[in-house]
């Protein structure tokens, strides 16, 4: 638990996750080296059944980049892009780290919740 | 490569390529021709593409504008640098910036309502067409030695003016009935303003007509033109009401013919309605006067022609001699425009209470407020010259050009103008509406509304910046960073200083003893007893009985003693003339007149100084009764208590007036006027009542009276004034006035006070070291005060002097406008005086005591 506060204290202000940031985020995460636009848009809407516009995707993606958790390149041009390269976002380090530490923060969250409380009556 | 694809062709992607980021147009429209590929051939193209639009517009956000790649321009950059710095400079002096602001708002605020009452004022009149060339024709007649000045002239002086003088185009006569009753239902509406006209007389007097005929409404006798205003009173209506009647409470009824627009209060008449005269032949005869007579002159004609014109005109007209006594007779064209401020004759259908004077110190308020605002902005600015030093000499040094750092300055006066004038807009738009019914004026803001004005704000407020910023800019921009002249500059600082002390002394003299003189004339005594004394103005129905309620409010045990009379104290009373034989031939006195019964002495408490008062009577008119005079008739004709009783005079009736008593000399109406002559004569009925009541527990008297009333007519409406209040009433405009004055006056001194204290903030911080270094060599807290306060006091101390003598002579000028003034005495000099440095002492002194108190460790430890 000291460990943790110690590192929240070094993620500077202004840098927190969004609960869509993170979303992205993570899609961008298991996307692995094919995380573009559409793609991650794509992704989001069938494992987390949510839609979202193409604009908002690239706003976040864009946010994260400015962060600091996102790296990206253009690569891998096709014809259904009219010839155009893809933009494509990895995790960073940084990234990875506060999606450790959000991660880590949830569980002991969840591990603080006392039984009694998800398990009223049974 | 992003012009490739089938989207690029649309136009909404055409300019989402100059919007965006070059970084990242690429990856969006590829994502963007992806989706459209996918839909296309799912949907088809229209739907894909309608799609499309809305999804490229979703990507106009903040985050993906294309960042400027252009260099701001020099002179953009020194604009952005000079906004900068003003509001860092600001936030570091803070007490001079809200100074500043304080003082320019309160400035540009007092300054918009000042200008607002002065330009109000001299729009009296000046709403009727052709103004200028028209003119009221006032008289000017000989009463033996005297000449008196009427307003009136005989009715039927205008149509022969018409006739005889070739420039006169057209003519007006008005005569004002100020207590016409309508009836309205069960109720009667009172009028103080019903004027009745000549046919002809909106060739002239031009008002704006909704309905109506102006040409032929007064033409037929009992017709009548009712404003607006007047209109909703009495039928809750202005529209379609031609034709209509209106009964007078005496029965008369009357047509209507028209209805005008209410004309504005800029007038020196404030017509309710207009009545068809009650006679058509008056425009011939000339024995009535009673009419003001306005006439129109043509374009051409000059001044001084048209008065030798009127002259010859006059002489023709009223001979040598005018009759009832009278010399020649002059008449004297006043301009429409003027007759509110300088037409103070006898007989006037309204008090004119325009007062060219007060004006003129209104403007000079103005002048001074304005002045006191700039000089704290001058010395505040000038003063931070250690601060800024620094601050010029780097930009200096840094190769900045003597005209930059003017500009900053300029710039710097700009933006603090600007703040204060959207403070000052704001201040004004919450207290407009009070300040309007407070100077009791409506601000045509309507007629602003054009060209004219907007230039001349624009243009005031770019005099008002080079005024504040260009001596400030002139000088600092000429600080050299090696060789400093703060010395002239801080000389310059005190004699501006001076020059507010000075100042402030002068307003603060002026308000004093115009307080003392208004004081002075409600404290006056008046020569009888006008407290405890109500009056009732009786309409016809209760003239008509007026001797049954007389008796009736007698025997009520709340009242002391009731009177008659026809006129008021505080309502002006006609003008007479009364001749007697002298040792030196038969003489004329022209003085006031005023009708009342016996119990009027006794009821405002005026002794007799010799004979005896009129016998009570009821029956006849009182003509052989006899009459009274003051002491002032008294000495003027020569007499004196022993003989004065047994006099006859003679006043142009048949018969002769002996006099009866002599009283003390009285005012009957405000301090203004001097007291003059006076006849009191016996009246035969009464229009007012006046009541002395014994105690002043007025809830008792008010009761029984309208028993009284409910009792004799049905019904309690009495219509009762209590004297004093009415007489104060004719102070009413003084005292707004002198109200205004002195929160203007307050608002002066505050600038100039709250100039002091910026300043004595720079000095206290620019002397620290020093009182420190004094103080550890054994300086006391008294002698550091003394050292700091030193400068002010002498400063103030001068000020005061000079002040003090300038105020004196102003005073002393003013007061000679009062009939009866107070003597400018050395107190009330020296009270403001001793106030102003006192006050000086004591800002300059609060600011001080923080040097003279801290440790000076505190302050020298750095060193």
């Amino acid at each position: 638990m000291a460990d943790q506060r110690i590192v929240t204290s070094r993620i500077m202000k202004g840098t927190q996750l969004g609960e869509l940031e993170e979303l992205v985020l993570l899609t961008v995460a298991t996307l692995y080296d094919e995380a573009y636009g559409v793609a991650i848009m794509a992704e989001i809407e069938s494992k987390a059944n949510r839609k979202i516009t193409i604009s908002t995707v690239h706003a976040v993606l864009k946010r994260l980049e400015e962060k600091g958790f996102l790296d990206s390149r253009y690569d891998g041009a096709t014809n259904a892009r009219g010839g155009r390269r893809k933009h494509l976002f990895t995790v960073s380090t940084a990234g990875q780290k506060v999606l450790n530490l959000s991660r880590a923060i949830r569980n002991s969250l969840w591990e603080a919740i006392p039984d009694l409380a998800f398990n009223k009556g049974s | 490569m992003s012009n490739t694809g089938k989207i690029a062709r649309f136009g909404v992607i055409r300019l989402l390529k100059k919007y965006c980021d070059d970084r990242l147009i690429e990856g969006i429209c590829g994502d963007l021709e992806e989706l459209y590929e996918i839909e296309s051939s799912q949907y088809g193209s229209g739907k894909a593409k309608r799609k499309l639009y809305w999804r490229a517009l979703g990507f106009y956000r903040q985050s993906f504008k294309r960042k400027r790649e252009r260099y701001p321009t020099r002179f953009e950059a020194l604009l952005r640098n000079y906004v900068k710095m003003t509001f860092r400079n600001g936030k570091r002096n803070r007490t001079s910036a809200v100074i500043n602001i304080m003082g320019l708002t309160f400035g540009l605020t007092a300054c918009v309502f000042l200008g607002q009452y002065v330009y109000t004022e001299w729009q009296h009149d000046k709403h009727f067409d052709d103004h200028e060339r028209i003119y009221r024709l006032s008289l000017e007649m000989e009463f033996g030695d005297d000449l008196t000045s009427t307003a009136v002239s005989p009715s039927g002086l205008g149509k022969k003016a018409k006739e005889q003088i070739k420039f006169v185009e057209n003519y007006a006569i008005l005569r004002r009935f100020s207590n016409f009753k309508f009836r309205k239902d069960n109720e009667l509406i009172e009028t103080a303003f019903i004027f009745s006209a000549n046919p002809g007389w909106n060739e002239v007097l031009n008002f704006q007509w909704l309905e109506g005929n102006s040409a032929t409404a007064l033409v037929e006798p009992r017709s009548i033109v009712l404003t607006e205003r007047f209109a909703l009173r009495i039928f809750l209506t202005s529209k379609n009401l031609l034709g209509r009647s209106i009964t007078q409470d005496n029965g008369d009824i009357y047509t209507v013919t028209g209805i005008i627009k209410t004309p504005p209060k800029t007038s020196h008449i404030h017509p309710e309605a207009f009545i068809s005269l009650g006679n058509a032949q008056l425009v011939d005869q000339m024995d009535i006067w009673r009419y003001c007579t306005y006439v129109k002159v043509d374009k051409r004609t000059p001044l001084d022609q048209f008065e030798s014109a009127f002259d010859a005109f006059s002489l023709a007209l009223f001979k040598e001699k005018g009759g009832n006594g009278r010399g020649r007779i002059f008449i004297r064209p006043q301009a429409l425009a003027d007759i509110h401020f300088t037409s103070k004759l006898a007989f006037e259908m309204e008090p004119n209470d325009g007062n060219t004077r007060y004006l003129t110190g209104f403007c000079v308020l103005i002048v001074v407020l304005l002045f006191m605002s700039v000089i704290n902005y001058i010395n505040l600015t000038t003063a931070q010259v250690g601060q800024r030093f620094k601050e010029i000499a780097v930009k200096r040094t840094f190769g900045a050009f003597t005209a930059d750092l003017r500009l900053q300055f300029l710039v710097e006066t700009a933006i603090y103008v600007s703040l204060s004038l959207v403070f000052s807009i704001l201040l004004v738009a919450a207290l407009q509406s009070s300040f309007e019914s407070f100077a009791n004026l409506d601000f045509p803001w309507h007629d602003m509304a054009n060209l004219q004005s907007v230039v001349f704000i624009a243009g005031s407020i770019i005099v008002f910046t080079l005024l504040l910023g260009l001596y400030p800019s002139l000088y600092l921009s000429n600080f050299r960073p090696i060789k400093s002249n703060s010395e002239s500059l801080a000389r310059f600082r005190s004699v501006m200083l001076f020059l507010q002390l000075g100042l402030s002394m002068v307003v603060i003299t002026c308000t004093t003893v115009f307080f003392a003189q208004m004081n002075f004339m409600s404290n006056q005594s008046l020569g009888y007893q006008k407290d405890q004394v109500l009056f009732i103005g009786l309409n016809q129905e209760q003239q008509e009985k007026v001797y049954p309620l007389m008796d009736a409010l007698k025997t009520l045990t709340s009242v002391e003693q009731v009177a008659s009379s026809y006129h008021v104290p505080g309502n002006p009373p006609p003008i007479n003339n009364f001749g007697y034989e002298s040792k030196d031939g038969s003489k004329i006195i022209v003085c006031p007149q005023i009708y009342v019964d016996n119990g009027f002495l006794e009821t405002l408490d005026i002794s007799i100084l010799a004979g005896n008062n009129f016998i009570e009577h009821r029956l006849d008119d009182g003509k052989k009764i006899g009459v009274l005079i003051n002491e002032s008739f008294m000495n003027k004709a020569g007499w004196t208590l022993d003989n004065a009783v047994g006099q006859q005079l003679k006043s142009g009736t048949s018969w002769e007036d002996r006099v009866i008593g002599v009283v003390p000399d009285f005012h009957f109406t405000s301090l203004h006027h001097a007291i003059a002559p006076m006849v009191v004569r016996p009246i035969a009925g009464g229009h007012n009542l006046l009541i002395k009541a014994k105690t002043t527990d007025y809830r008792e008297l008010i009761g029984d009276i309208e028993n009284e009333w409910k009792g004799m007519f049905g019904n309690g409406n009495v219509d009762f004034k209590f004297l004093d209040q009415h007489f104060q009433a004719q102070y009413e405009t003084d005292e707004k006035r002198a109200q205004l004055f002195a929160i203007f006056s307050f608002l002066i001194i505050f600038i100039a006070l709250s100039g002091l204290f910026g300043m004595t903030t720079y000095a206290v911080q620019r002397r620290m070291k020093e009182m420190s270094i004094r103080k550890i060599h054994g300086a006391s807290i008294k002698q550091i005060l003394f050292l700091m306060t030193k400068a002010y006091g002498i400063s103030g101390t001068i000020a005061s002097i000079v002040g003090g003598v300038l105020s004196y002579i102003l005073m002393a000028h003013w007061l000679t406008d009062f009939a009866y003034s107070i003597d400018l005495n050395a107190f009330l000099i020296a009270m403001p005086a001793v106030l102003l440095i006192l006050l000086v002492l004591v800002i300059a002194g609060a600011k001080s005591a923080k040097l003279a108190f801290v440790n000076p460790s505190e302050i020298l430890r750095n060193e």
